[in-house]
């Protein structure tokens, strides 16, 4: 495929480890990685050995599927854990089918951001695709919308205090977005997320943290409290 | 249903009861009024029974010609069992151990048509050998006993009290029989008066007959006992038979729940996915022709909306897989899945979970999540409840009972949840059912409402499960 001026990305050249045990998603997600520029440094069906073939291919981003051999349980989140501990330099995108909370918890716990969790629907999207491996790949936190509206829907009481635009900001900030990106997102000035975000923080009573990362942890604490 | 009473029941023998000639004897003692007065009542209801049963039978057989007959027999059948339970029921005055149940039914669960409900009876052997004992063996030894019991009491208590009776008799000159025996043993009882010799033998055979009287009603009372532990009580076959019944029963109820769980997953699958796939292959096919026409924008068009679809059939397949196997519960077990099922509550939940429920089978770990999950969707939209506790444990295995796993889902709201038809409690009792566990209720007016789910837990390798029963 021609090389489009139009999907050529600021991230062209940016090495990619793929492990995807579905040879039909693989395929799919490689020739993904070409239209955005990226290289292939190494696709594989299994997670053995991640840290050493991560090493080996000199990766600045592995991304992971979840179901994996030999049981096909979570194989993908044990494995991006792993990594996370032994390579912290690397971004690690973590892909499934599903999205489940407790995955949510265990992928951010392990480390400072870098890492990302997001459905396998997301990346029909090429400039949400990329947006992720940008944003994990600077040490950002992605985390799929999907997951952040499950894990708030337990909440209704504190939450019925946010005003509608709080919510969606809320959302947004849980996704592991930057001020910047929230504006950019709901139509607002900087100025305005970042007031909002300050009385979501006091309306929720929670502890105004820095970097984006120590946000979306301070919202999976939240909502994990009783 | 945390019946501890079993256990205590039939706790090992920790302290022997004293041995010895005198302690044991002072036991059979104990037992004797209660024998004694079974025996004596036996007999009454032994002539009742060989008095009702033999005409009925005979007259039953006699009209088997006719149809009328064979009501006539069961009849027959189902007196021979209420006199029977009757005897079992008196029994207890002996204070042997209590004979158990037979097995009344042992039909497949679904042989319920006319001619099967009535004949049941006639295909039980229970029946025939309750009618046999009634009939025939029980007045035979009840007559024995009851001969014997009266013969030992009036000689033993009669005895030890002629002094005072003996007073009163009327004699005449041929009443003496004590002045022949002194005359007949001279050595024995010479110079000694006739009223002498009367109250001596007499107080002698009283002594005699009370001295052995608790061994004669306690050996009495156990041969009834035996007899009808024989022909009154369970068979060893009855526990197979109850233990089929019990399985069949189980494996339809699990069979009708897994039966509608499919035609409605059938349903969603053909209503959505399938619809928008359809829909889909539609909708490339149009994106071609645009494209080869080369009309792009019409094309791009296409494809926006292809995609859509797309993502809608992914949601909606994502949906209902989550509906069959929930993806936590397949990768890391129940208890992570009971605390993910907990967390994603709109009501604060405490959750008390065993860490060992993670050893249950697969099936179990699904019924008991879908369980739970309808139970917490209900407490949030029906209960009125501001929190909920969701506890699962292992109860382990005892000599006498299987292992369970109990869950109980406890909520403070206003109560009133109860089983009615097509309820989605009764729903889920038959699934419960299906694992052969129960569903128990309690939700008085007013709250709170505790739920619990009791499945027993098949022992690891060894069916051992028919000897677990008793």
């Amino acid at each position: 495929m021609m090389a489009d001026p139009r999907t050529e990305t600021p991230d062209a050249g940016l090495r990619v480890v793929l492990v995807e045990d579905s040879v039909l998603l693989r395929e799919g997600l490689v020739r993904l990685f070409d239209e955005a520029g990226y290289v292939t440094a190494g696709a594989f069906g299994d997670a053995d050995d991640i840290v050493a073939r991560v090493r080996g291919a000199q990766a600045d981003v592995a991304i992971l599927d979840v179901r994996l051999p030999p049981t096909f349980r979570d194989e993908g989140i044990k494995a991006a854990i792993t990594l996370r501990a032994e390579a912290p330099d690397v971004g690690i995108l973590v892909l499934s089918q599903y999205v489940e909370g407790l995955y949510a918890r265990e992928l951010l716990a392990g480390g400072d951001g870098g890492i990302g969790y997001l459905l396998k629907d997301r990346v029909t999207s090429l400039e949400e695709f990329t947006d992720a491996v940008r944003r994990v790949r600077e040490g950002g936190t992605v985390l799929d919308p999907l997951v952040v509206k499950e894990l708030l829907a337990a909440r209704p009481d504190p939450l019925a205090s946010l005003t509608p635009r709080e919510r969606d900001v809320l959302e947004l900030m849980a996704e592991g977005r930057s001020n910047a990106s929230i504006a950019e997102r709901l139509f607002i000035g900087v100025g305005a997320v970042e007031k909002n975000i300050s009385s979501i923080f006091a309306k929720l009573g929670l502890e105004e943290t820095g970097s984006e990362h120590r946000r979306v942890l301070a919202v999976l604490a939240f909502t994990q409290r009783s | 249903m945390t019946t501890t009473t079993t256990d205590t029941a039939v706790a090992p023998p920790q302290q022997r009861p004293a041995e010895g000639f005198w302690a044991t004897y002072g036991r059979w003692w104990v037992n004797a009024p209660g024998s004694a007065l079974y025996l004596l009542v036996v007999f009454v209801l032994a002539m009742t029974s060989i008095g009702v049963l033999a005409s009925f039978f005979s007259t039953g057989i006699g009209l088997l010609v006719l149809v009328i007959g064979l009501p006539m027999v069961v009849l027959t059948l189902l007196i021979a069992r209420v006199l029977g339970v009757v005897d079992r029921f008196l029994l207890r005055l002996t204070g042997l151990p209590q004979i158990a149940e037979p097995e009344w039914n042992r039909d497949a669960p679904d042989a319920n048509g006319f001619w099967m409900t009535l004949t049941r009876p006639i295909r039980n052997g229970h029946y025939w050998s309750y009618l046999v004992h009634g009939m025939i063996v029980n007045p035979i030894i009840s007559t024995i006993s009851f001969a014997l019991t009266v013969a030992w009491l009036s000689v033993g208590l009669g005895g030890l009290t002629y002094w005072f009776w003996g007073i009163f008799l009327p004699r005449g000159d041929v009443g003496r029989w004590g002045q022949y025996v002194a005359d007949f043993m001279p050595g024995l009882f010479g110079g000694w008066s006739w009223w002498a010799v009367e109250v001596v033998l007499y107080l002698v055979a009283g002594i005699l007959f009370t001295f052995t009287l608790p061994w004669v009603m306690g050996g009495l009372a156990r041969m009834h006992h035996a007899i009808a532990q024989g022909m009154l009580g369970r068979w060893p076959s009855d526990d197979l038979a109850a233990e089929v019944r019990a399985e069949a029963a189980a494996r339809g109820l699990a069979v009708q729940a897994e039966d509608a769980a499919l035609r409605r997953l059938e349903r969603d699958i053909h209503d959505g996915p399938q619809q928008r796939l359809v829909r889909l292959q539609m909708d490339l096919a149009a994106l071609q022709r645009r494209a080869e026409a080369g009309d792009t924008d019409a094309a791009a068009e296409l494809a926006r909306e292809a995609q859509f679809h797309t993502k809608a059939a992914l949601d909606e397949l994502r949906a209902l897989s989550t509906g069959v196997a929930p993806p936590l519960l397949q990768d890391r077990g129940l208890g992570a899945a009971l605390n993910a099922l907990g967390a994603a509550t709109a009501l604060p939940v405490t959750l008390d979970i065993d860490p060992a429920v993670d050893t249950v089978s697969p099936e179990i770990a699904r019924t008991i999540y879908f369980v739970v999950a309808e139970l917490l969707t209900n407490a949030v939209k029906h209960s009125g409840a501001s929190e909920v506790t969701v506890r699962a444990a292992i109860r382990p295995a005892t000599p006498q009972t299987q292992a369970m796993l109990d869950v109980w889902v406890v909520d403070n709201g206003h109560g009133g949840a109860h089983m009615s038809p097509g309820h989605g409690l009764e729903g889920l009792r038959d699934r419960v059912a299906g694992l052969r566990g129960i569903l128990r209720v309690e939700s008085p007016y007013g709250g709170p409402t505790t739920i619990g789910a009791h499945v027993p837990l098949p022992a690891p390798g060894a069916a051992d499960t028919g000897t677990g029963v008793r």
